[in-house]
């Protein structure tokens, strides 16, 4: 158990170097990082100068180890859009990304899940089927084509939806559902798929033979036993889910991490983007990390195998 | 012309189960997906001929005649069949246009993901040990980032040119095909007939090509198509966000992101694109659905 435990954090601390020196190194490649790091039109002698102060002049691996100073000093340099700490910056917006996050995973989880079932007991029933269609349909509609869809009709045509920002409670109806559309297909499908699984086994014939109520059947023997892998591929999503909130909060003008990356793409914001991506990339590593620890602390077999 | 090939592949990709005739096999496809096909070759022939069949030059302006409805509307103007946006462009032009070079921009980034993870993914699998550890190890990296975290750091870095989209929609989905690749070949490779050619004398190269390469073409070809609609989706994702292809170049993303200002009261401009997509990308997945069904090949959804 704990060999596993220790492995696993191994590989995620390497996995977070990797990503932290592909960025070092990305910037140095594809040209002189102090354009990335200064407005444009910045005369040549004061560029001399930045290149100086950043410590631009300095051997490569002498910059490597400052870029992990600097990491480990919270000090990630001003962004050059609003010329305030990229991590301030950060702290102002992080919040409303969760929410959001969170009320799509509630969401998804919430519809998702319940319909799955629903689809995997009548599978023969048009019911069955329609959901199935449904389910398809959200695999096909991108998120920004059902967010513009949302608008269209909740805010332009019936007024009764806000259409930007993130203030109140009625704000968080059309991101949460465009965002976790595709999530809930994907979730009707697994858990269809594995209930019908789980439905066929002999267990659960044993379940009914010894007189047990239907419902006891299906959702104590059944779905628990449906539910082990569908968490998995919960887990696996969250990275999808993250790509999807960057679109999404860029379409309800949401002021969270994710307009932030696009706007700091579009301008060439670089201190915001390289910090942006650390940042997103460690919390996805470290949520992926919390889901395979949570799922080998229920289900033994993932460590033994694993070990 | 190679933009029609996504869809003739995915019908000609039959050639790996045993060969009835080519109408037997019509005649055992169901309606919907029969309906599907026909319905694919129709799209990839509009993209493929699009510069011979638009009716107007896609960036052309007509200020006279802009945010025109389609036809059947009030105000709708008789030259523009699906009407006209803010600068008076065609939006029939553009749609046609814009699924060309969705098409070709999903078809060429597939092509490079399979390239790279495909290669990587081979010799991963066939080198094993510490080359397979390495190797499995960066696709682990790749996987556990959001490809739009990897798609936006990309183009910040290198600006948002045709071939650096291409990369990016390569980049996106590799370590997929790395990862499938890898697995067929280690399966494939402790196989009697593979040791057989070993113990005959069969050099590394030959046991790859004459005997590898061609028995993972089924998973692979699924995986393709499947990478495929993914693309459509991503590339019309980024080009929605501006990050994309840049205007006044129409893509099916682009020209709904510009068509969202105009939202309120020409909601035309946003509406063929997006069903445009929506209806490609929709065909294309069930088209790899019913490809992997039909091969029987099974693969680890995403």
């Amino acid at each position: 158990m704990a060999n596993y435990f220790l492995g696993r954090l191994a590989r995620t601390a390497v996995t977070l170097w990797v990503i932290a020196t592909l960025v070092f190194f990305a910037v140095r490649l594809t040209g002189h990082p102090i354009d990335f790091l200064m407005p444009e039109g910045l005369d040549a002698e004061s560029r001399q100068a930045m290149i100086v102060y950043f410590g631009l002049d300095r051997p490569v691996f002498e910059q490597y180890a400052l870029f992990w100073r600097s990491l480990a000093d919270g000090e990630f340099g001003l962004g050059l859009l609003e010329r305030r700490s990229v991590a301030v910056i950060f702290g102002e917006r992080i919040g409303r990304s969760l929410s959001l996050l969170v009320a799509s995973l509630v969401v998804t989880v919430g519809i998702g899940v319940p319909l799955g079932i629903a689809a995997a007991l009548w599978r023969k029933s048009p019911l069955g089927n329609a959901l199935l269609l449904v389910a398809f349909l959200g695999y096909a509609v991108p998120n920004f084509v059902l967010a513009i869809l949302l608008l269209l009709v909740f805010s332009f045509s019936l007024n009764w939806l806000p259409s930007a920002g993130s203030a109140t409670l009625a704000h968080y109806i059309m991101p949460t559902l465009a965002l976790s559309a595709y999530f809930v297909a994907s979730l009707v499908r697994y858990t269809r798929n594995s209930m019908l699984d789980v439905l066929g086994q002999d267990y659960m014939r044993t379940a009914r033979a010894k007189g047990l109520p239907e419902g006891v059947v299906i959702f104590k023997h059944g779905l628990r036993n449906a539910l082990v892998p569908v968490v998995t591929v919960l887990g696996l999503q969250v990275t999808t889910l993250v790509s999807g909130a960057v679109v999404i909060e860029t379409v309800f003008a949401w002021h969270g991490v994710g307009d932030l990356l696009v706007g700091a793409t579009l301008r060439r914001d670089y201190p915001v983007l390289q910090f942006g991506v650390l940042i997103v990339a460690a919390a996805v590593i470290m949520v992926n990390l919390l889901v395979d620890l949570a799922y080998a602390a229920i289900d033994p077999r993932i460590r033994l195998s694993e070990a | 012309m190679p933009d029609a090939g996504v869809y003739e592949d995915t019908g000609l990709t039959d050639k790996a189960a045993p060969p009835p005739s080519l109408r037997a096999r019509l005649a055992r496809l169901d309606p919907l997906l029969t309906f599907c096909l026909a319905l694919a070759l129709l799209l990839a022939a509009a993209a493929l001929l699009a510069p011979w069949i638009a009716p107007y030059e896609p960036e052309a302006q007509r200020l006279l005649a802009r945010l025109r409805p389609p036809a059947g509307f009030e105000r709708a103007h008789p030259d523009y069949l699906l009407g006209t946006d803010q600068l008076g462009r065609d939006l029939l032009s553009r749609c046609l246009y814009g699924l060309r070079l969705s098409l070709l921009l999903a078809l060429f980034g597939a092509v490079a993901g399979l390239l790279l993870g495909g290669a990587l993914g081979f010799v991963a699998g066939l080198a094993g040990g510490a080359t397979d550890s390495v190797l499995m190890a960066v696709a682990d990296v790749k996987l556990s980032l959001p490809v739009a975290l990897v798609a936006l750091f990309v183009i910040a870095l290198a600006g948002s040119h045709i071939a650096v989209l291409i990369v990016v929609l390569g980049l996106a989905y590799w370590a997929h095909f790395a990862r499938l690749v890898r697995a067929q070949v280690m399966a494939l490779r402790e196989l009697p007939y593979v040791e057989a050619a070993r113990a005959a004398g069969a050099s590394n190269w030959r046991i790859a090509t004459r005997h590898l390469l061609p028995n993972i073409v089924s998973p692979v070809v699924v995986m393709f198509t499947l990478n495929v609609s993914n693309l459509i989706l991503l590339e019309s994702a980024l080009s929605f966000l501006g990050l994309g292809v840049q205007p006044p170049t129409a893509t099916l993303g682009s020209m709904v992101g510009q068509g969202r200002d105009y939202m309120a009261s020409a909601p035309w401009i946003v509406a063929s694109p997006a069903i445009l997509i929506v209806l490609v990308a929709l065909i294309v997945m069930l088209l790899g659905d019913a490809l992997r069904d039909h091969l029987d090949v099974k693969l680890r959804e995403r």
